[in-house]
């Protein structure tokens, strides 16, 4: 079983990367947050961004998902030179560090409005349907400033993969998480592998990371310092997702 | 195909912003008690005979409408930023000119609301009857909100994310809309005086041109001032 | 950073100057002993030749700092964003002398301080802008955010002044009409004209290699303090 996860993850490494990242360097308030970075994430790989506080994890992750505008250096997304167009946005689902919901909204309503922004064919049962998923039915019609961290976080998540993008970007997504969200989201990382889903996430957690990664790519002081590839995946087969 | 998912997206857009307001009241109870207070004091001093007064009330009308709508659109984009919902908008593959024109359409509903509440209060505390010609005033009122809610919307997403935001928002709009204000303020008292003077259409032409350039402008300079 | 090109840059400045202080001097002996007195106004008519360089001066800056607004954010290279930092900066001084020489001027024409006149008027809504495009851009720290927040405003007023213009003459049912000069005052105005816009533009040149070089102090100071090498903005790169 776990032969067979590593061919069928191999066998997607063939063809040309979902994002790639050349020479990214971002400035902010003159301090170098990313030095010319430079990352490619392959169709059907989970990628882990580690390093410690201020290393620019989540200001690379902004910038592959094209929320934050390198100062040097060029993104290109599913091989596309011209830049990022609507179709590759469609293509793009981020869950940062702030949830991006609207607190005066109802956590259906959240999910509906992001559905029809990115043209989900019937925004209403995809949302239902998301949100029985992540178990937060019983929330439905509770508006989201009434909801915990916890919550708010499954919702995030919920909301940034409401389109089903190709590239799924998670900017520490265990974080506030009890046993059944992390659960819920463990078995999305599987549903998102078997899918072929590519995914970047940010982890402080090295034992989350290696069980879920390809690939372990380390920050530090804005540059990338080492990156490891975990092999197959001992913690999870196929057969039990 | 693609102008129907547009004008699809402007919908919802500014459904969802005008649900929110409605259900958590975020600026329009501050925006409504603030121009009734500008009222009350503004009514209390002009202690003037009604011809004077019916000449001065037009530019105290419209200056109670900027600054308690400045409140409302200070608002429209202060708590967009606040739990990453601005960054969520950027992402949509949703054209920036359209959430412009979205918040600029909440904004104008806002100016509206309170031009429902202040109007009458005018009336009632200077006796200036000014809804005797309700179709010019009505005119005056659409194309006065539009200008004011271009420019507004566009200054407010700019300084959403700057320290003293609120203050910094009054200034920059007030020279800004100093030919909205005066052009509403002289059409207004011309409508009261009951002339029919091609010096009103001079004032509604300079209006309307101000709400096609600022209104293009906004939609072309909104994707700069989205980006982070 | 301190080799050759700065040296430069320091014999062509410095004569430049000499040549724009030599108009401006030219200019104030032109308009002190040579514009003839008017019949009306006496001497403190003078105080026009001034008033119109300056006021034209805060015109065109803010037109200038418009297009290098634009040009920032199409070209995203911080060396427009100081042109047009420099010529806001001068742009508001511009807009203060013209308010206080407009105020002179109407003291003794129409012995008060101060008059809602068309012209005085847009001046003052002018100066408002200015100020509060330099407060909303002094408050913002990274220099490319107060780029890009500077450019947006300062495109904002460019299309804005004209429509003040016309309100405030509307307002005061002034319709703009040329006044009638002598011969001689309007080569006296010409002049004036011609050197204070001289010296402004040389202003603005200064400050924006003061910008500059201070941008390049914070960054020296910034990298420093990070204690690694760090991507910064070449001398070549600025020039």
């Amino acid at each position: 079983m776990v032969d067979v996860a590593c061919d069928h993850r191999t066998s997607k490494f063939a063809s040309a990367s979902v994002v790639d990242a050349i020479g990214i360097t971002v400035v902010r308030n003159r301090v170098p947050v990313l030095r010319e970075v430079v990352l490619s994430v392959r169709p059907g790989e989970t990628v882990a961004l580690m390093g410690p506080n201020g290393a620019g994890k989540s200001t690379l992750l902004r910038c592959l998902a094209g929320a934050a505008r390198p100062d040097r250096g060029t993104i290109r997304w599913f091989g596309n030179a011209a830049g990022r167009s609507m179709a590759d946005r469609r293509r793009i689902g981020l869950a940062g560090h702030e949830s991006g919901l609207y607190f005066e909204l109802t956590a259906l309503e959240n999910l509906i409005f992001a559905a029809r922004m990115y043209g989900v064919v019937r925004p209403d049962n995809r949302a239902k349907e998301l949100l029985a998923a992540a178990g937060l039915e019983p929330l439905t019609n509770r508006l989201v400033g009434q909801l915990s961290q916890g919550l708010r976080q499954r919702l995030a998540i919920a909301r940034a993969v409401v389109h089903e993008p190709q590239l799924i970007l998670l900017d520490e997504p265990f974080a506030s998480l009890d046993a059944q969200g992390r659960d819920w989201l463990e078995q999305l990382f599987r549903q998102w592998r078997r899918a072929g889903r590519t995914v970047c996430f940010v982890s402080h957690d090295v034992r989350d990371s290696r069980g879920l990664a390809d690939r372990l790519v380390s920050l530090d002081a804005g540059r990338i310092v080492e990156v490891e590839p975990t092999g197959c995946l001992p913690a999870f087969s196929l057969q039990s997702a | 195909m693609r102008a129907r998912e547009s004008v699809r997206s402007l919908w919802w857009l500014i459904q969802k912003d005008l649900t929110r307001e409605l259900r958590a009241q975020n600026a329009w109870p501050g925006m409504l008690l603030l121009g009734l207070v500008l009222v009350f004091l503004l009514a209390t001093q002009i202690n003037l005979p009604l011809e004077q007064k019916t000449r001065t009330v037009g530019g105290l009308l419209w200056l109670s409408i900027f600054f308690a709508g400045t409140l409302a659109l200070e608002r429209s984009f202060a708590n967009e930023r606040d739990t990453g919902c601005w960054q969520a908008l950027n992402l949509y593959p949703v054209d920036s000119s359209l959430l412009f024109l979205a918040k600029m359409v909440v904004n104008i509903v806002s100016l509206a609301v309170l031009e429902i509440v202040l109007i009458p209060a005018f009336i009632v505390l200077t006796d200036v009857p000014l809804l005797a010609r309700p179709g010019p005033m009505l005119l005056i009122a659409a194309l006065g909100n539009i200008c004011f809610a271009s420019i507004g919307t566009l200054l407010s997403a700019l300084t959403a994310g700057l320290r003293f935001r609120g203050g910094m928002l009054a200034l920059l709009l007030l020279p800004l809309v100093t030919p909205v204000v005066l052009a509403a303020a002289e059409a207004t008292r011309i409508v009261l005086a009951g002339e029919v003077d091609p010096e009103l259409w001079q004032w509604v032409r300079l209006l309307a041109v101000f709400a096609v350039v600022f209104t293009i402008a906004g939609a072309l300079l909104f994707e700069f001032v989205m980006e982070e | 950073m301190n080799g050759p090109p700065v040296d430069r840059c320091s014999h062509v400045t410095i004569a430049a100057g000499a040549v724009v202080a030599c108009l401006v001097l030219t200019s104030l002996l032109m308009i002190f002993f040579i514009a003839p007195t008017e019949s009306t106004m006496g001497d403190v008519q003078r105080i026009v030749y001034l008033h119109v360089s300056v006021a034209w001066c805060g015109l065109a800056a803010m037109v200038a700092m418009g297009c290098c607004g634009a040009m920032y954010l199409l070209r995203r290279r911080i060396e427009w964003d100081f042109w047009s930092q420099a010529a806001s900066e001068v742009g508001w001084l511009c807009a203060t002398l013209t308010l206080i020489t407009g105020s002179a001027w109407a003291h003794e024409a129409w012995g008060t301080w101060w008059t809602w006149e068309p012209r005085l008027t847009s001046s003052l809504v002018l100066w408002i802008m200015y100020a509060g495009i330099l407060l909303v851009r002094s408050s913002i720290e990274d220099p490319h955010r107060r780029g890009r927040v500077g450019a947006v405003l300062a495109i904002i007023g460019v299309a804005d002044v004209p429509l003040v213009l016309m309100a405030t003459r509307w307002f005061r049912g002034v319709h703009p009409i040329a006044p009638e000069m002598d011969p001689q005052m309007r080569l006296v105005l010409l002049v004036s004209v011609v050197s204070f816009t001289a010296l402004f533009a040389y202003l603005i040149v200064l400050r924006r290699r003061q910008l500059e070089l201070s941008e390049l102090a914070a960054e020296s100071e910034s990298s420093a303090s990070c204690a690694s090498g760090m991507p910064r903005l070449s001398h070549s790169q600025l020039t």
